[in-house]
Parts: structure tokens; sequence; C-alpha cells
């Protein structure tokens, strides 16, 4: 069974690059990105091993987490472990799970995975001098792969299961938010500082004794412990990473059951609940409000969306983690920064008609307005970043005393936000990112390397948005006296505002001409 | 597919009225599928109300009812695709849910919502399935052939189901849940979206299925093909079995349609209704 899964799922690869060449840039950009990330790894972890214990305890630990939580957030577990797919067939789930962990090893991640922590067994045998060593230490790591591998698929599974329902989904949008905000704070709290601005002089003991006892950070106690020649220990690190996989593959045999029973997703509420809930109420009635409150809606229940929009408001971390620390939220320029919390909402736009594909064929069918849509959109995010923008301003102004610089701050982000969303338009219809149809399906990406082009292109769109908005935001922190940073944020705004206005305007051009065609580049069935 | 098969022998009647749970005792030889008591629940929607149904064996069975009477939930339960809140589904004997996958072995289906590996070739879905069922290479090799050509897909073997159209995509799927020639069939709206002529000879073949012993159980909301195909009959309304037997009995002296309308309830449109329906919309 094991053998005929990894032959389905090489067929499913192979049959995939001939679908176009799309397909095969993606491939061949994960086939590079896995060598990168192989040899990185593996000379990293072969240089660390007897040098920096602390390091390659976190780097396991956190490869761990990564298994689990990447596809997870990121919706790119591939369609060939969709358990779904093997229902009608006459398989016992212990069978399928031994079947499907073959196969997702033989995946770029889990091949690139096994070759990179492949340097802590050669680093510890070289450290301990030991062949033999090196041997336990190389059965270490490959179980570590198969724990992180099971985990990972597991942990996918039973979601598939949550995410079936529309509370699962709910509770996975609250998730989500908590996890940004602990990755908001992990820096301060592990760290006591940011790793960036402190280098190599920050303290890891703390988080490393911690991550020792996750299963990746077990991997690293056993490597560990082999580079200095502890084999008895080496080997009880093993038998953990053994039973952690045992427990892993009982949890996904388990979410397997769970799984096989339930219904497709379907709401269960019979509850009309109002198209405009309480707190909106006050909005006009239109076409475009109706966009507004519905797009708001499916931020909370469609975990695309929302992982998208997650995804996005990630990009503020690494300026919290560089900022905090240097002291800028004490600084007289720290309301400025609640101005760059405009640039990831401005981008929940970026990629809307792949994401609401039925409202274009719709507008499609009907011959409707397809400016009322991305207006709709617009002002949703709007909507949803005004009052997050005001409050961080005036906190920052409270904690920094830089209240002289707060209209500033308020009218850059205007315009960040009007700019960005501009942009965000016209990237949603000349860059568009295929995501699955369904928004419960964790197993929707088609095959190996979607994922990296669907990155590549949203850098594309970052990098180019962010060189949009730099003539804005250079003149309002570098002119002097601080009033004429006003009337540079005043120009700024105007700036925006045309930007915004043209970028809209050309993205509803091309949505009135080439609406079909948009509508088959979005089919992530053939994208 | 040139010779109709010869009219599959009359299977026994069925003694129970519907709705009316018989004890729990040893299966019956003459039923393939048998459903007691069958509830599903979907928060506070009642999909599946207690339902009672059984299927005697070589019966090409047809499951009607309206939108939302529950037809797609039964199937899926009596399938194994969907755990009952209560109640017990017996096929051949075996209950379904102690051993799904030996339930699984006997058994081919045409789900409503196609989860196919769509981008294997036609001829790789076929010849993965029979693997993945366990049949020796060999056999899969000639019998995906020839479903292939029964189902008019041979020229299609080597494109990627993905680009199928979505009556190419179901027959693929039928011939999927022919493969390992099971005893009892399901096919959830199988004729939806099928061209005439391919219409035709999959009713040979699911005729001839029944000639050699098979069971057919097929939902359809198209009375004239139900009639065309089916034996026996059960009229799902509200999650229940309203009404079921032999065909004929069932119809009555009237049309099956006039039956079905009459259990179900039909809404007339009132005369004042929809009288904006075409006027102009300038």
């Amino acid at each position: 069974m094991a053998r005929l899964l990894v032959r389905l799922k090489l067929r499913l690869v192979g049959n995939r690059l001939h679908q176009g060449t799309q397909p095969a840039i993606g491939f061949v950009m994960a086939v590079l990105g896995g060598l990168l990330a192989a040899a990185v790894g593996f000379s990293a972890l072969n240089a660390t091993v007897d040098g920096n214990p602390d390091v390659v305890v976190l780097v396991l630990a956190l490869l761990w987490l990564g298994w689990i939580l990447v596809p997870a957030l990121t919706f790119t577990a591939d369609e060939t472990l969709d358990p779904r797919r093997f229902q009608l067939l006459p398989l016992r789930h212990r069978q399928l799970v031994v079947g499907l962990l073959a196969a997702g090893a033989v995946g770029v991640g889990g091949i690139a995975t096994l070759a990179a922590v492949s340097g802590a067994a050669v680093g510890a045998g070289r450290a301990s001098g030991q062949l033999i060593a090196g041997l336990v230490a190389l059965m270490v790591v490959v179980l570590l792969a198969i724990t992180c591998i099971a985990w990972s698929r597991a942990v996918l599974t039973l979601l598939a299961d949550v995410l079936g329902t529309r509370r699962g989904r709910e509770i996975g949008a609250a998730l989500g938010v908590a996890l940004l905000i602990g990755l908001w704070l992990t820096p301060q709290l592990l760290f006591g500082g940011s790793p960036i601005i402190d280098g190599p002089d920050i303290d890891l003991a703390g988080p490393a004794e911690l991550a020792r006892w996750s299963p990746g950070g077990l991997g690293a106690v056993g490597v560990l412990a082999a580079a200095d020649g502890r084999l008895l220990l080496a080997f009880a690190a093993a038998g953990g990473l053994l039973v952690s996989s045992v427990l892993a593959l009982a949890l996904w045999t388990f979410a397997l059951g769970r799984l096989d029973r339930r219904a497709p997703a379907r709401s269960t509420s019979r509850r009309a609940s109002a198209l405009y809930p309480p707190w909106l109420a006050w909005l006009p009635r239109s076409r475009t409000t109706a966009v507004s409150v519905r797009f708001l809606r499916s931020l909370v229940r469609d975990p695309r969306v929302r992982s998208q929009a997650l995804g996005q408001l990630f990009l503020v971390v690494p300026m919290v983690a560089i900022a905090g620390p240097a002291g800028v939220f004490v600084d007289e320029y720290a309301p400025l920064m609640a101005a760059g919390l405009a640039f990831p909402f401005g981008l929940m736009a970026s990629n809307q008609f792949a994401l609401d594909g039925p409202a274009l064929w719709v507008h499609e069918v009907t011959g409707a307005d397809g400016r009322a849509d991305m207006r709709g959109r617009d002002l949703a995010v709007v909507l949803l970043a005004t009052p997050v923008i005001m409050v961080a301003a005036v906190a920052l102004a409270a904690v920094s005393g830089g209240w002289s610089m707060l209209p500033a701050a308020l009218l850059l982000a205007a315009g960040v936000l009007v700019l960005v969303l501009g942009a965000s338009n016209l990237a949603s219809v000349l860059l568009p990112v295929p995501v699955p149809e369904r928004g419960d399906n964790l197993f929707g990406t088609s095959a190996t390397g979607q994922g990296c082009i669907n990155t590549a292109l949203l850098l594309v769109v970052y990098a180019v948005v962010a060189a949009l908005i730099t003539p804005m935001i250079v003149p309002v922190v570098l002119v002097e006296p601080i009033g004429w940073r006003t009337f540079a944020a005043v120009l700024g705004l105007g700036y925006a505002v045309l930007g915004g206005w043209l970028f809209t305007r050309g993205a509803a051009s091309y949505l009135r001409t080439r609406g079909p065609d948009l509508l088959e580049v979005i089919d992530w069935r053939r994208g | 597919m040139s010779a109709e098969p010869p009219p599959p022998p009359p299977p026994p009647p069925l003694t129970e009225p519907p709705q009316t749970p018989p004890s729990a005792g040893p299966a019956r030889a003459d039923v393939a599928v048998s459903a007691r008591s069958l509830t599903k629940r979907f928060g506070t929607t009642v999909a599946v109300d207690g339902l009672h149904l059984d299927v005697p064996r070589g019966a090409f069975f047809g499951l009607l009812g309206p939108n939302g009477a529950g037809k797609t939930t039964t199937l899926r339960m009596v399938t194994g695709l969907l755990r009952p809140d209560a109640g017990q589904v017996l096929l051949e004997g075996v209950d379904v849910w102690e051993d799904p996958p030996r339930v699984k072995d006997r058994i081919g289906v045409l789900p409503e919502d196609l989860q196919l590996f769509d981008r294997l070739r036609g001829r790789e879905l076929l010849t993965y399935t029979g693997l993945l069922r366990g049949l020796d290479a060999d056999v899969v090799e000639d019998r995906a052939g020839q479903l292939l050509d029964v189902f008019d897909l041979t020229g299609s073997r080597d494109e990627l189901v993905v680009d199928y159209s979505h009556g190419m995509r179901k027959k693929v799927a039928l011939a999927a849940a022919l493969l390992h020639s099971p005893r009892v069939l399901f096919l959830d709206e199988p004729f939806e979206a099928i061209d005439p002529v391919s219409g035709r000879t999959i009713r040979t073949v699911l005729q001839r299925f029944t000639a050699d012993g098979g069971t057919v159980v097929l939902s359809s909301h198209v009375m004239a093909l139900v009639e065309q195909l089916c034996d026996h009959v059960a009229i799902v309304a509200h999650g229940q079995v309203v009404d079921a037997g032999p065909l004929a009995e069932v119809a009555g002296d009237g049309s099956l349609e006039d039956r079905f309308v009459h259990l179900v309830g039909a809404r007339e449109v009132g005369e004042g209704a929809l009288g904006w329906l075409g006027s102009s919309s300038d």
C-alpha cells in the first residue's frame, strides 16, 4: 500500500508538470527552494552541533512546529494526501496512515527536511569522532523527520475535520489572531529583546530549555547527546521520538475515522442572520455596502480569506520586532508606526477576485458593474482598518508623548491605505493567485510548487506597493520642523488619492473587458 | 453493447409496509440492503428521521424524493460515508458501521460530489482505483480497457480527468465504481449531465449488472427514467420513506409521478404569483 501511494503521488506530481509552463516553473522553484533549504540547513546544523547546542534545539523545535503550522495556516497541503479521496475504497485507516506517511515523505519538503537535519547527524559524528555516534544521530534525525511529517498530517487531518463546521472555522479564526498576537510578543517574551537588534549576544538558554520538551527539541537532545558520546541518552531520545511518532500516527488514525464519518461541510443553522450586523447597521443599504459586510463576514468564516489576511498582518511582526527594542515606541516618531498597519490592511484586497470567484462569475453573468464589488471590499477594509489604526496611533502618541506627530501619522495612514488599496485592486486583476474553491478543505493545493508561485506573485505585489508608498513616507519622516510634516502628509495623501484612483480605474477597466479571462485564471483546478 | 440483456428476474416482493421496523433479527437472504431507524441530524435540521428501507437482492431500486428529502444523506449513511446518529444498516448481512472496509469491498458508489484524483489521466484513475482495491494488475488492465471502451472514453483515456466535461467525469467515476465488480451499486443522480447516447449505454450496463444478480440503488428526480429502469422504488419525504415496494404497486393505477406528487405534496403556483415574469425589465 505504501509503495502504491508513493507511486500515486509521484504520478500526480508528474502529470502536473505536463499541464503547462506555470506548474513546471512552480515545481522547479520548489525544488530549488528545497535544495537551498537543505544545503543551508545541512551546513548550519553541521557547524552548530558542537558549538551552540541551544541554537540546534531551537532550530529543530521550530522545524517541527513549522511542519505543523505552515500547511495549516497557508492551505498548502497538497491534494495527493487528501484523505477524503480515499473514502470510497476499502482501506483500513492504519493502511492509509502508513501509505500517506510514505507519500508525504517523498515530497520536496520531506526530502529537504531529511537532508537538512542530516547535517546535525554528520556534525555529531564529526564532533564525537565515532562512527557509531554518527549512525545513532542519523537514526535520531530520521525519526525526527518521520515525527515532523506524522504530526503535520495528523494535525492537518484533525483540522480538516474541525474546519468542516462553521464553529470550527470561527475557532480557527480566533486561534489565528491569538497566534498572530503571540508572534508579536514572542521576541519580547522569549528573548527579552530582539535577536535582530541584539545579535548573537542574546540569551537563548531559556527558550531552548522550553523547546527541549517538543518532539523537535527531543531530536536535538538526541543529536547533541550522540555528539557528546552519550549514546544511552541518544537512544532514549530516539525512543522518545518513536513514541511521539506513534502518538501522532494514532491521532492521525483517530482523525481519519472522524473525517470518514462526517458529511461535507454545510450550514447547520436555520436562524436567518441579518446581512448587516448590528455594529454596521448604520451603513446605507446599497450594492457596495452589501459586498462590504459580506467580505467582513468571510474574514471570520472563510479560512482562505482569513489566512491571507493574517498572513499580511504578519508583515507587521518584523517591524515591531525591530522597532520595539530599538526604542522607537518611546520616540516622538512612534505614532507614525500606526501608518505601517495600513499596509497589510490594504493588501487584504490584493487577491479579492480569486478568493471570491463566484461573485465575479455572478457579475459576468448578470452584466453588473464589477467596480461595485471592488468598492465594497475596499470599504470593508477601511471599516476594519480605521479603528485599529486610530487606536494604535493614539496609544503610541500617549506612550511616546509624540502628540504633535499624530495628525501627520493619521494622514499618512489614510494615504497608505488608499494607495495600497488601489494597488491591491489592480493586483487582484493582473496578478491573481488561484486558491482552492472550498474554504474548508485544507488539502487544496493542486501540487508541488503552487505555493512557491503564489508566494513569488505576492512578493512582487509587496515590492511594488512598498516602492509606491515610499515617496509618501520619506518627506513626513525627514522634513523639519514638525508642522511641515503635517503639510507633507497632506501632500502625500493627495498623491495617494490620485494613485489609488488611477489604479482602481485601471482595475475596473480591465474587469469590464477581460472578466472572462480573469475567471479562467482564477480557476484553481486549472491553475 | 448491441444486444439488450434479458429482463431481470422479478425480485421477491417486500412484505413489510414502509416505516414499520421489523425486529433486528438475522439478515434475510433476499435483502441486499436493510436500513432500520436510520436518523441523521445536522444541528437542528433532521435530514433523515428514523428511515426504514429494504432493498431486495437483484433489484433495480429507485430512491425518489424532492430536493432536501434526505436521499443523498441516506445514501451516504448506507454506503459508510456518513455515520448515522441512530439506526442500523446491514449490507448483505454485514453491519456497515461495524466493518466499513469489508462493506466497501462489496459495493460501488457514484456519489453526488465526485472527489476524484482529477490530475490523473482517465486510464490512470481506473488503474490506481483497481490497485488500491487490491485487484491484480492484469485484471485491472483488462477491466479498465473494457470499461473505457464501453463508456466511450477510450479516446480520452490519456487526458487528465480535470479536463473532462462533467458528464465524462461522471462516466469515469461510474467505471471506477464498477471496476471491482461490486455486488451492490449505489448511484446518486447517475444520469445528470449525461448525453442521451451515454445514458443509453449506462442503462444497458446497469440492466446487465442486475440481470447478473447485482443490485442497483439509484437516486433520481427523473420519474420517466425511474419508471423505465427500476422494478422497485421508495419515495422519501422529510427524511422518511413514505411509500416503498414494487414499482407497479407504488404507482397504483396512475403514473409514478402522480403518486409521487400526491405523497410528497405539490405546491401550486398561485395565479397572481410571478406576474412580472416575461414582462420587459426596461
